[in-house]
């Protein structure tokens, strides 16, 4: 009924045995597609992980090229691959890793002109980068298009993650309303980052959005977990749909996407 | 009301989250610099206004949103803060 070969039965058996999961659940994955922001420090986890559990169609953006302070935490890229696009080192990674997964890349930088319609093709949409320019762009392309987004972030020992699905919960900007004056936030690359809290919150987002794509469980919809790697504890946060969002609001003011500026030339999926 | 205080702010605090009777947001902001001091204000404040990197949500919703600092509170009101990453 839904025609797996034998390898792959093999191959996702630990899925299968799941109730929760089952054949089922396996071809669902199978169906869906997701679309990765960014194959940095959150997009290698994120990636990893939705490949090998055999989601049938994944995007990956990025228009960087691997830098050898990247290795310590973007798992996708390895030595040899410095200097090569993240795009292609991507797609080599995950092809190896899983053949049965159709892994489209897209090594361009994310505007206003192209990210509705990128987004729109997929299922869902994970955040993995590292500015508030695309951050912003990619939560409101998402709320314009109807379509759920991962949204995750990390920053020294820290991360944050939570479910924006724009036709019943917060977005992005119900909790941070608008992008901070340039500088005023540090990025990765300025402030420093722990790698294996790329793993921690990336594989979170990947789990979440599994569980969306399969629907079980409890959805991180209007929640937003903050993960304190030195205390090690994982605490939640309540958020509201703001009815005075500027953007999906009763009367929203941002009726069109806007382009932000990056501050600096700082590697946008750091 | 209680206020909660996460990641960074947390780790000054050395407890998540306490109680304060004070009227608006502006005056939990200057509570706890009172309490914790230098490292409080340097996590808090930037050139004397807050910090953009500190969110600030009262029962969920940004205070951007009601009226900034100057948000009025209530007993029953639960204040979280805690500052907003987005590295990747």
């Amino acid at each position: 009924m839904f025609d797996f070969n034998e390898d792959e039965v093999e191959r996702y058996s630990r899925h299968i045995l799941l109730q929760e999961v089952g054949v089922e659940g396996q071809a669902k994955l199978r169906e869906s597609s997701v679309l990765v922001v960014g194959a940095g420090g959150l997009g290698s986890p994120v990636a990893y992980y939705l490949v090998a559990a055999g989601v049938g169609k994944i995007g990956i953006v990025d228009f960087d090229e691997v830098d050898l302070s990247n290795l310590q935490r973007q798992i996708l890229h390895s030595t040899d691959d410095v200097g090569r696009a993240k795009t292609d080192s991507a797609k080599e990674t995950l092809e190896a890793l899983n053949p049965n997964v159709e892994i489209i890349t897209y090594n361009q930088r994310l505007g206003t002109d192209n990210v509705e319609d990128l987004v729109s093709q997929y299922d869902i949409v994970i955040d993995g980068v590292d500015n508030f320019a695309a951050r912003y762009l990619v939560n409101d392309a998402c709320v314009f298009t109807n379509t759920p987004l991962v949204e995750g972030g990390i920053l020294r020992f820290e991360g944050q993650v939570t479910l924006i699905d724009p036709e019943e919960g917060p977005c992005y900007r119900c909790v941070f309303p608008e992008p901070p004056k340039p500088g005023s936030i540090p990025s990765c690359q300025e402030a420093g980052v722990l790698g294996a809290i790329a793993g921690t919150i990336g594989t979170l987002q990947a789990t979440e959005a599994i569980k969306y794509l399969l629907g079980i469980g409890e959805s991180l919809i209007g929640r937003l977990v903050i993960y304190d790697a030195l205390q090690l504890s994982f605490r939640e946060v309540k958020i509201e749909q703001n009815s005075d969002c500027s953007l999906c609001g009763a009367k929203p003011e941002i009726t069109e996407l806007e382009e932000y500026t990056i501050h600096c030339s700082l590697q946008e999926n750091d | 009301m209680k206020v909660k205080l996460l990641a960074t702010l947390r780790n000054i605090t050395d407890c998540n989250e306490l109680e304060l009777e004070v009227e608006n947001i502006q005056e939990v902001v200057e509570k706890l610099i009172e309490l914790y001091g230098e490292e409080m204000k340097t996590e808090l404040l930037e050139s004397d206004q807050l910090d953009e990197t500190i969110t600030i949500l009262v029962n969920g919703r940004n205070m951007l949103y009601l009226n900034g600092l100057k948000t009025k509170l209530k007993r029953n009101d639960i204040v979280t803060i805690f500052p907003q990453v987005a590295g990747g």
